[in-house]
């Protein structure tokens, strides 16, 4: 298989999952996952979610059930809190996507 | 798992298939349960970038694309993933993924292109065109590259979610068990359960 045809399948691998992830319906509105995939929430939400979002972009490795527990009583389901953690999470990677994409492109062929 | 129902299975096939793993001595583990739970918001299309990313044709060997995903686990200290996917690159390339990984024990080319996804978790936005030349000189192509930014990307999104969401090995031998699994069958999970 040719490198680009092999870059072209994973673009469009990644690209459905975006739209799962983005645009499918769920328990959550489609702009609440948006703006924790941007990581801008403050317009759409408050504490403890936008806490939260931001700690699982920046250092997800230190949320501890404390910060789940805060979710469960501010009226999250549990639904709530995976889609919005998988929004944040795809997001904090996407960022690392483009950023190694464009570093390649802007470098152009070896 | 921060999520209890989520480790369970929605559907009795997926419970029942839950209950078969783990009598077989290899539980599927967290992250394939949530994708269970979750088939199309979450488990079908990640899981088809996983296997993709990780198994399908490329420049790299599985060992070496194991590599990449260790290193980025390590680098947004994951150690559920870690555990994992740095048990299949060490058993795949015949050496320990371990601190000292840069050391050229996994050669050049890998260890070059293992650096360059490593600073890209850490800090994305240095990441510059002095990065990338030094994975050129190593003999890496931008393609090959661009298939490692991939594992990155794969592996970025599922270090977060499995640290927010708690994901455990139910023991070491569970782990070792998992990782032999997955070096040998791959990220697929069979499309009947995944409805």
């Amino acid at each position: 298989m040719h490198p680009g045809a092999r870059q072209e399948l994973l673009a469009a691998a990644a690209r459905r999952l975006l739209e799962a992830v983005l645009e499918s319906p769920a328990v959550t509105p489609a702009d609440l996952r948006r703006a924790a995939f941007d990581g801008d929430l403050d317009r759409h939400t408050a504490e403890p979610v936008t806490s939260y979002v931001a700690k699982v972009r920046d250092h997800a490795h230190r949320v501890t059930d404390a910060d789940i527990a805060a979710l469960r009583d501010d009226g999250l389901s549990d639904d709530a809190i995976f889609e919005l953690t998988v929004a944040a999470a795809l997001g904090a990677a996407h960022r690392r996507l483009v950023a190694g994409l464009a570093v390649l492109d802007r470098g152009g062929a070896p | 798992m921060r999520l209890p129902e989520y480790g369970v299975g929605r559907r009795p096939a997926q419970r029942a298939f839950i209950a078969i793993t783990r009598r077989l001595g290899a539980e599927v583990d967290d992250v394939g349960k949530v994708s269970l739970r979750r088939p199309g918001f979450f488990g079908r299309p990640f899981l088809a970038l996983t296997q993709l990313s990780l198994r399908g044709r490329s420049a790299w060997s599985v060992g070496e694309r194991e590599l990449f995903a260790a290193v980025v686990s390590q680098a947004n200290a994951c150690s559920f993933c870690i555990g994992t996917h740095g048990a299949i690159a060490g058993s795949a390339l015949g050496r320990p993924v371990d601190d000292d990984w840069r050391d050229g024990r996994f050669g050049v080319r890998a260890t070059a292109a293992a650096r360059f996804v490593d600073i890209l978790t850490r800090d994305p936005a240095s990441v510059d065109d002095d990065d990338v030349a030094a994975v050129r000189a190593a003999g890496v192509d931008d393609a090959a590259l661009a298939e490692a930014v991939y594992v990155a990307f794969a592996f970025n999104t599922v270090n977060r979610v499995a640290d927010a969401l708690g994901f455990r090995h139910p023991s070491e031998g569970a782990r070792l068990r998992g990782a032999r699994f997955l070096r040998l069958n791959g990220y697929r999970i069979p499309g009947f359960l995944m409805r």
